[in-house]
């Protein structure tokens, strides 16, 4: 608690340069620093630092020292690729919404109870510098436990026999902060719109369980009511179902990742050069994107679910992802079986290629902004 | 151009009014004192001042500038130690001037700033944490100084503050008009209000009822003087015996002190009366009415 590190003022110029230009150009950049500055002080957040290290470097560490459970291929990067898709992918989509909870649940109502928020408005803030502050001030406050989070896991990574591929892990990196920013900027606004931390904790444990848990339910009830009760074309029902799903910014955040990781291996398609041979029939790659947001159906079946009828996996994988569904027949061992598996046709629409997933994730700030806009902008303190 | 104008300003809290249409105006380079008891509405007068909250009817202007339209650019001139604040515990004390004078890019000495708030060196290293309430009070007023602002707000700046404190709070708030700055201020502690004031204006119930100066408000009262008799036991009735002497504004009691608001020339009488009505009479002092008298005076005619 006695130590004094000096901040800020004199050090390096180029970080003084920067922090000049930033307040020139910006008006939220005060609050953000301030905010940044007393977070950082926080022991919880230290703790955080390290329940996200021991969290993020876990599984790779198993990799490491349990030989057995890992990826044994790992030619063109795909055994990283694998361990982020089945499980990073997860781990952030799970624990990064908690932690935005956790840094923005009392980001304003705390102000507004303890009285600091009257200091805070008697400033030259306007009362949106003082959200954005919050939100971006919160978020480099989430990147701290990140980043060591990240670099020990790389550190591990690097140390596994699974071959570490710096690009995709800072793409991943970079992609996570987006949801970060995204989750902050949903709890911050949540708390600016309702009076005290209990109504913020409430509501936010409320957009939590949604997003997560209940969305994809939503999403496909939603299919079916239009397929049974209104009695739409599965190409319409389907595309549905695809954007509802994108704008949940965790499965936004999958298609992309998904899509990136994909990007990055030889074959986009494990197993489609396989099933190429023994089908004896040219079958061509999906596109990363196409891939990725194809499988973002159960389209393989899984431990306990059959998977989507064939009927529906062509329609997603003609009319709305823009591939081409082959029946092959297989001969292995003797047997002859048919199966049948979406190929590579034309491009993916427009409206589902990453920037345009990428955009969809952000309007959620875009959302946060305008709840913002009708509630803390207008409330009397 | 008046430094504050409040016209027509009403401001409704569910079925609560706490402001019922507030009409007052302070000139530039004034120091204003603005007083009433508390739930009076000061608070929520200044809260409209600051856009804290939007008032229902009437409009308000701080230096000529539209109170919710042009805030951003009010506040870059103006100092503001609000009522009921709390500061960041997990920063220091320099670190909030700091804070300030980057939020108004103001390039002030700190520590000269400090030093008039009577805030320790050793302090303002410190996470405001561990500050007393007088400490953060003094915190505050030296955020709201930096920049030299044209206008200062004090929201019931004495709080927390030892006499001393409260005496370099009245320096500074002379200073600041010797600068150049307007002084606006609120109390309901009237004493230390009345030896620094130019003006006054008295809120009661969320209306002005009174606006003058320190002396105009005693003559408008009428009363002249403050008859304060000693008595050696307390005796009920004394106060109305008090009233009913012609020329007696109006007298209370408080243990066995009687204080008597009247005309100058009828104290002989109104000692008269108070020992007819049965009063022990040790000693009696005559002084000029002082603002918790003048204050009384307008409450109750109020009622």
């Amino acid at each position: 608690m006695s130590d004094e590190s000096d901040d800020g003022t004199g050090e390096g110029s180029a970080l003084a340069v920067f922090d000049e230009a930033m307040r020139e150009q910006f008006t939220w950049y005060v609050v953000a620093k301030k905010e940044f500055q007393d977070a950082i002080r926080s022991k919880g957040l230290w703790v955080l630092s390290a329940v996200f290290t021991v969290i993020f470097v876990m599984p790779v560490g198993i990799v490491l020292y349990i030989g057995g459970i890992g990826p044994s291929v790992d030619s063109g990067g795909l055994g990283m690729r694998v361990i982020i898709e089945s499980i990073y992918l997860n781990l952030v989509t799970a624990i990064l919404p908690i932690v935005a909870i956790f840094v923005g649940v009392a980001a304003i109502t705390k102000e507004r109870s303890s009285g600091s928020m009257k200091v805070l408005l008697s400033l030259p803030f306007s009362r949106r510098d003082v959200i954005v502050g919050k939100v971006l001030g919160r978020c480099a406050t989430v990147a701290v436990p990140f980043l060591v989070a990240a670099t020990a896991t790389a550190g591990f990574f690097m140390l596994s026999r699974v071959s570490f591929n710096g690009e995709m892990y800072l793409l991943f990196m970079l992609y996570s902060l987006l949801l970060a920013l995204v989750m902050v900027a949903i709890a911050v606004s949540i708390s600016g719109a309702v009076s005290t931390t209990v109504r913020s904790f409430l509501a936010n444990l409320t957009v939590y369980v949604y997003v997560t848990f209940l969305w994809n339910s939503v999403a496909n009830g939603v299919g079916q009511v239009l397929w049974n009760q209104v009695g739409v074309s599965r190409s319409i029902r389907w595309n549905t179902v695809m954007f509802l799903k994108l704008f949940s910014p965790t499965q936004s955040y999958k298609a992309v990742v998904r899509s990136m990781l994909a990007g990055f291996s030889d074959s986009v398609q494990p197993g489609l050069q396989r099933l190429s041979r023994q089908s004896g029939e040219q079958l061509t790659q999906m596109g990363a994107a196409q891939y990725a947001r194809y499988n973002l159906f159960n389209v393989r079946g899984g431990f306990l679910s059959p998977g989507l009828p064939a009927a529906d996996k062509r329609v997603l994988c003609e009319n709305v992802v823009g591939a081409s569904y082959r029946n092959v027949t297989v001969t292995a061992q003797n047997q002859t079986q048919t199966a049948s598996v979406c190929t590579g046709g034309s491009d993916l629409p427009f409206y589902l290629s990453d920037p345009a997933v990428v955009v969809f994730m952000l309007s959620w700030v875009g959302v946060a902004a305008a709840v913002s806009y009708y509630t803390f902008d207008r409330v009397d303190l | 151009m008046a430094a504050i104008e409040l016209d027509g300003v009403t401001k409704t809290f569910g079925d609560v009014e706490a402001l019922r249409g507030v009409d007052m105006e302070v000139e530039e380079g004034e120091i204003f004192g603005f007083l009433g008891p508390n739930g009076a509405g000061k608070t929520t007068t200044i809260d409209v001042l600051l856009d804290f909250v939007r008032p229902t009817s009437g409009s308000a202007r701080m230096l000529g500038l539209d109170v919710h339209e042009e805030s951003r650019e009010i506040r870059k001139r103006t100092g503001v130690l609000p009522e009921g604040f709390d500061v960041y515990g997990r920063l220091t004390g320099r670190q909030h001037f700091e804070f300030v004078s980057e939020a108004k890019d103001a390039d002030a000495d700190l520590d000269a700033v400090r030093e008039r708030v009577g805030l320790d060196a050793e302090d303002f290293e410190r996470k405001a944490n561990g500050y007393s309430k007088g400490m953060k009070q003094r915190l505050v007023l030296g955020m709201a100084l930096i920049g030299e602002p044209d206008l200062l707000i004090l929201d019931e700046p004495s709080t927390g503050l030892d006499p001393n404190g409260a005496r370099r709070m009245r320096e500074i708030v002379r200073e600041e008009r010797e600068r150049g700055a307007t002084v606006f201020f609120s109390s309901h502690i009237l004493g230390q209000v009345e030896s620094v004031c130019d003006r006054v204006a008295i809120l009661e119930d969320g209306e002005v009822v009174a606006v003058d100066s320190v002396e105009g408000l005693r003559e408008a009262a009428g009363t002249e003087t403050v008859f304060t008799v000693t008595l050696a036991t307390p005796v009920d009735g004394v106060v109305e015996a008090a009233e009913a002497v012609d020329g007696v504004e109006g007298a209370r009691v408080s243990d066995a002190t009687v204080i008597v608001r009247c005309a100058d020339d009828v104290k002989m009488e109104v000692l008269t009366a108070i020992e007819e009505a049965g009063g022990d009479v040790e000693d009696f002092d005559t002084d000029e009415v002082s603002l918790d008298e003048l204050f009384a005076a307008y409450t109750e005619e109020e009622e």
